[in-house]
């Protein structure tokens, strides 16, 4: 079902349910958000992506995440105020206290005129310029992995390898949590052969055509035997395969 | 146990038997076995007591308990003699034998062993004699002296579960309307009418519905559910049966902090007593209401006393708050309608359904009805668990039944509603405490902790405090308050260590304002009241910080020295045997003096000193 709302005056139409930050964004206006990823669930983290929202019968403008509100019939709501920009400078500032080397918070430092850290950075992060977002969490475990968790509470609360063991060990070497971080720092040492990620080290698998490495054997194996794949799926890289069929469809044609 | 208990005429039999049973004028030795009793060697009294009594008195036919906690806490180890009601204060292994001797065999007083009224300098020998109890309305706490907290038969000769045998009988839709009537209000701290809870989790939908009992009690100082749960465990689960048949519910959790291992044991010995006699399960007194309760044991963590972190808990997930988007009591556990009250509320229950609102709703002021405990600790004559009316001063509870500041200092600050409350000055003692009034002074009743302080409190090292357990605390989810509570911690401790400038409170204020603004739970959002509190009333004191680094109340090590009075000091040497630094130096009859470069500050030499003649600067 679609519901109308209102953001910063102008009436656009939604899917119930869908996030206010989704809704506000495919709506032109720009909500900066280092948590959120459309494919897990939100956890309303870094509390950048502020708005002030209005709900029908309402009175008063109320200052919330986007990120976890859910679009709904009537809503009002505005993006761009003193009270969300003072707020969020704030919270950047906090941020980037944790992580004074991520590019993407120093732009938005540029963009929100955040002028100099406030704050002396942390130095004694178990993992320097992580933001605690647990984006590398939350992908783990859609993918099924559930090989990494906040661990602790407090300011010293870190993620890492379940139960704070120190290797990862559901992990299968997919990457997927690099891949997802907004502040890129998850050490991760691909060589030839083998990756190193998470204080356990993976066989690489390589196309059999052209040698480019392709995925973890033990990502391989996982994949296959969820899937029930055959087990030549991962012999050759995407490209390979692609080469190969052509080959094979062009000499049938000659033939 | 044998007996299972078919119909409400078969519970009132029992106890018939029960009371029958009993001789009245039989003698028992109620030991307080609460925390802090226990702490201080009550268990040791009760063995003591039990070898003495089969030694000498063994023809005399005496019961020996160790009940929850009696409240008074000041005079732990406390003995309840029965049926006179003698009480005795700092019961030790040593005053044993006395006891049994003198008052059990020959009725006398052993008068040393009595409580004072320091007003009167009058011995008090009964509990109503004795002015922390005179000043108290107790309903809740009226029976943990009396019972053994692990005996059902107790708890029913004295009346348990009559209350459910009635909710049986007046059927779901009128034990909701008196609830409601009742104007009870959750005592966990936001005091949501519960009658309101209850018919909204009553009216949903749902195939199976839960009642929790939020039974994790955290804030630093506050005992009032430990209590409850320790010394009436039955009254606890009574209350949760009942609202369990008014809200059509299958299912209880009673989620309880680890750390009160006594508490996990008696509720969980209660639940299995109340099964065994039909009380709890399936065909409850013979009726077609089901239901039964578990426990399920937190880890210690502060924020899992929220509801939506508490429901991830009992879900096996990590205890983080979400964004509730439904009430509770549409999706709740496992998505289920779901009642959650703290463990107070339901221990009122079964007196509004036995008592009837009209009773409950005479008693407090208007908005807020019936009797709240608190757990009044600090710098007071006596500490200990206060039941009062709603509505009573903060006066009447600081002054009246705590017996004021010792040791002729002048009171400062009470801080209630646990470390996310506020710090109210002297100015505001006559505010009647209930929850609405709390709230617009900047602090909150919260689940009932009260700290007081006197004048030698420092007011920013307790907010420093309140901030270091909450930063500590803080589940970390959030940007604003993990990281927003750290620096204020660090900032709050910059000033007590004489770094703080101007600049460094306007920078408290506004990451202060960022925290409450932008935090997802309540954790956050009152976080940092203990700061904005205590700036709000005690800013004289902040600012002889930042702006003449002087401490007013002596607390804060780095901008205070200590001196030794040359025209006091006799040079008895004293601090010179205590100081663990050697720092004090002097001639034998001759005044002493401090060497400034070893003193650490501890403050031993000042305490030892018997002339006063240690100054702090």
């Amino acid at each position: 079902m679609d519901v109308e709302l209102i953001i910063d005056g102008v009436q656009v139409t939604a899917p119930a349910g869908a996030s206010v930050l989704d809704v506000t964004r495919r709506a032109g206006r720009d909500v900066p958000a280092l948590c959120y990823h459309e494919a897990v669930p939100a956890i309303a983290s870094c509390r950048l992506c502020l708005v002030e929202i209005r709900r029908p019968g309402k009175d008063r403008m109320h200052l919330t995440t986007s990120c976890d509100y859910p679009a709904s019939a009537g809503l009002v709501v505005a993006t761009d105020s003193e009270r969300i920009h003072k707020h969020r400078r704030m919270n950047l500032q906090l941020l980037l206290r944790r992580a004074p080397h991520a590019a993407v918070l120093q732009n938005l430092a540029a963009e929100l005129g955040v002028t100099g850290p406030l704050f002396a950075p942390v130095t004694d992060a178990a993992l320097p310029d992580c933001i605690l977002c647990e984006l590398c969490v939350r992908v783990c475990s859609v993918l099924g992995y559930d090989a990494l968790a906040a661990i602790g509470r407090g300011d010293t609360k870190r993620v890492g390898p379940a139960f704070g063991q120190k290797e990862a060990l559901d992990c299968v070497g997919c990457g997927s949590c690099r891949e997802a971080c907004p502040t890129d720092c998850i050490p991760m040492v691909d060589t030839a052969t083998s990756r190193a990620i998470w204080g356990r080290t993976f066989d690489l698998v390589a196309c059999e055509r052209c040698g480019t490495p392709l995925m973890t054997t033990a990502q391989r194996a996982v994949t296959v035997a969820r899937g029930g794949l055959p087990k030549d799926e991962y012999a050759q890289c995407h490209a390979c395969k692609r080469a190969a069929l052509s080959e094979k469809l062009a000499s049938g044609m000659r033939g | 146990m044998s007996v299972r208990l078919q119909d409400p005429a078969a519970l009132t039999r029992y106890r018939e038997d029960l009371v029958a049973a009993r001789d009245p004028r039989q003698k028992a030795l109620a030991v307080c076995g609460g925390t802090g009793c226990r702490a201080l060697g009550a268990l040791d009294v009760v063995a003591a007591l039990r070898a003495e009594v089969a030694a000498h008195a063994a023809g005399c036919d005496v019961g020996l308990r160790a009940t929850g906690c009696q409240g008074f806490c000041q005079g732990g180890p406390m003995l309840l003699l029965v049926p006179e009601g003698i009480v005795y204060q700092h019961v030790g292994v040593g005053d044993v034998a006395e006891i049994v001797e003198k008052t059990l065999l020959g009725g006398e007083i052993v008068e040393r062993l009595l409580c004072t009224d320091p007003e009167t300098d009058l011995q008090c020998v009964r509990e109503e004699e004795i002015p922390f109890y005179q000043r108290q309305q107790r309903v809740l706490l009226r029976d943990n002296g009396l019972l053994d907290p692990t005996s059902i038969d107790a708890s029913i000769a004295l009346g348990g579960y009559a209350a459910l045998a009635r909710a049986l009988e007046m059927g779901p839709e009128a034990v909701l309307h008196e609830i409601k009537r009742s104007g009870l209000r959750g005592r966990g701290g936001a005091g949501f009418p519960t009658g309101r809870k209850w018919e909204a989790c009553r009216r949903a939908q749902g195939d199976l519905k839960y009642v929790i009992c939020n039974a994790d009690e955290g804030d630093p100082g506050a005992f009032m559910d430990d209590a409850l749960l320790e010394g009436n465990p039955h009254g606890v689960l009574e209350g949760m049966i009942i609202g369990a048949f008014a809200m059509g519910a299958r299912e209880g959790h009673v989620y309880v902090r680890e750390e009160y291992p006594v508490a996990v044991e008696r509720i969980t010995r209660a639940i299995e007593q109340a099964r065994g006699l039909g009380l709890l399960g399936e065909a409850i007194l013979g009726s077609e209401f089901c239901f039964d309760v578990r426990v399920s044991r937190g880890g210690g963590a502060f924020v899992c006393g929220e509801a939506s972190a508490m429901m991830a808990s009992l879900e096996g997930r990590r205890g983080v708050p979400r964004r509730r988007l439904t009430h509770l009591s549409e999706r709740g556990l496992w998505g289920r309608p779901t009642n959650l009250n703290n463990v107070e509320t339901w221990a009122n229950v079964p007196h509004i359904v036995l008592r009837g609102a009209d009773w409950f709703s005479s008693i407090g002021t208007e908005g807020s009805t019936g009797t709240k405990i608190f757990s009044l600790v600090g710098k007071v004559v006596r500490t200990g668990l206060v039941e009062v009316p709603m509505g009573t001063t903060l006066r009447e509870i600081v002054f009246g039944a705590g017996g004021g500041v010792p040791g002729g200092r002048a009171f400062k600050a009470v801080q209630t509603g646990g470390p996310s409350g506020g710090c109210l000055p002297a100015d505001k003692l006559d505010l009647p405490v209930d929850f609405d009034t709390l709230a617009a002074e900047g602090s909150m009743m919260g689940s009932g902790g009260m700290i007081v302080m006197d004048e030698d409190t420092c007011m920013v090292d307790v907010a420093r405090y309140f901030l270091r357990f909450l930063a500590s605390e803080s589940c970390g989810n959030c940007t604003s308050c993990r990281d927003g509570l750290a620096i204020l911690r660090d900032l709050l401790g910059d000033i007590t260590e004489g770094r703080g400038t101007r600049e460094t409170l306007t920078l408290v204020e506004e990451i202060a304002d960022t925290v409450e603004a932008t935090s997802l739970c309540a954790l956050g959002t009152s976080a940092v009241n203990p700061v904005l509190s205590t700036l709000r009333y005690f800013r004289d004191e902040y600012l002889a910080h930042v702006d003449d680094k002087h401490c007013p109340a002596g607390v804060c090590k780095a901008l205070i020295s200590f001196t030794i009075d040359a025209e006091r000091c006799n040079g008895c040497a004293l601090c010179a045997v205590h100081c663990p630094k050697g720092a004090v130096v002097g001639e034998k009859k001759r005044p002493h003096a401090i060497t400034q470069e070893l003193c650490i500050k501890c403050g031993i030499c000042k305490d030892v000193c018997r002339r006063d003649a240690v100054l702090v600067h």
